[in-house]
């Protein structure tokens, strides 16, 4: 009994599956990886392609995020499955009212 | 490049730092939450909503700024926003806490690292619902972006059950206590909501105001430097979780 699921397992790890990477735009870039390859790889190259910092990218997984030492097998992601990416967000102040709310 | 050294450890703009609950930090994110004058980014804002959530018993939802911003720019059908609904338990949750950045509604949100201005909308479903709005700079343009938030939820909620109701909605401004800098506005955020938790989510605005009175605004009045220590405070967590 063990030794078959062993073998599923094996096989299991070296399939390749499609991920689509949806950005805020709407455009959707395609990566073919392994289901045990860490999604970090795929963040970086798409940051590189994008030309942009990977800190400054963050992805989602149906409204959770994704993190890079995870892989699609750990998400359970199949063929085909979409994640999106966000963009980082910042502040500090407001729109010309530092002077009002200054002391 | 920056550094930071928690528990003894160097930490360059892009080395990882702690995952916490999926709330990954980076080198670069602990030095906006140390300086004085940084401006925190949606990762710091996450980290301390996920610390919140883990000592949470009100079933309340700290919503990821990154989900706010997907809510509002990538959810382009009912599909979507239903999904979205479903995932973030708004049947069930008695109150979310959503951070409101001024990026969400400008023309410039394409950009990574876009936004000047954090504030905080607080939805109680129970409350038909209710919608409050607080902003450590009073009037600023982050009352519009809170509105359009709040419309698009409860386009969401309303998406999810069998019959729709259309009305208009309205967010309440709550007062609270203006920042004293041009930097500390995520902060405030963060301030606000930790001592909101405590209130029960089916409270008065009253309530709700009175707690604020009583503990954020009562420390700054006490204390000049307590956002200064806030993030002192933040930071030396981060570090004891530092191995």
């Amino acid at each position: 009994m063990d030794v078959p699921a062993t073998t599923e397992d094996v096989k299991e790890s070296a399939e390749s599956i499609t991920v689509r990477v949806r950005d805020q735009t709407g455009e959707e870039t395609f990566f073919k990886i392994k289901k045990t390859t860490k999604m970090q790889k795929v963040f970086e190259t798409y940051a590189t392609r994008k030309g942009v910092q990977v800190n400054s990218l963050r992805f989602l997984l149906d409204g959770d995020r994704i993190t890079p030492d995870q892989t699609p097998k750990m998400l359970e992601l199949e063929d085909q499955d979409q994640i999106d990416c966000v963009l980082e967000q910042t502040g500090g102040k407001g729109h010309g009212q530092i002077g009002a709310a200054a002391q | 490049m920056g550094l930071v050294i928690l528990n003894g450890k160097r930490f360059e703009d892009n080395d990882f730092v702690i995952n916490f609950d999926d709330a990954c930090l980076y080198g670069r994110d602990v030095q906006l939450l140390e300086s004085s004058t940084g401006w925190l980014n949606d990762t710091c804002i996450h980290y301390y909503f996920r610390r919140l959530a883990s000592k949470d018993n009100s079933r309340s939802i700290f919503l990821d700024p990154s989900v706010v911003s997907f809510l509002m720019h990538q959810c382009d059908d009912n599909d979507d926003l239903v999904d979205i609904s479903r995932g973030y338990d708004n049947w069930t949750c008695s109150r979310l806490f959503v951070p409101i950045n001024d990026n969400l509604s400008s023309e410039n949100w394409t950009t990574p690292g876009a936004g000047t201005h954090w504030s905080l909308l607080v939805i109680v479903p129970a409350q038909s619902p209710l919608y409050l709005h607080m902003d450590s700079v009073p009037g600023s343009k982050n009352a519009l972006t809170a509105q359009a938030v709040a419309e698009k939820w409860e386009e969401a909620y309303w998406l999810t059950l069998p019959y729709q109701n259309e009305r208009a909605i309205r967010v309440q401004e709550l007062d609270v206590p203006s920042q004293r800098n041009g930097n500390d506005c995520g902060m405030h955020v963060l301030a606000a909501v930790r001592a909101l938790q405590g209130v029960e989510a089916e409270a008065s605005v009253a309530v709700y105001r009175a707690k604020l009175a009583d503990t954020l605004e009562k420390d700054l009045s006490k204390n000049t430097m307590f956002m200064k220590d806030f993030r002192r405070e933040i930071v030396d967590e981060i570090a004891s979780f530092v191995s």
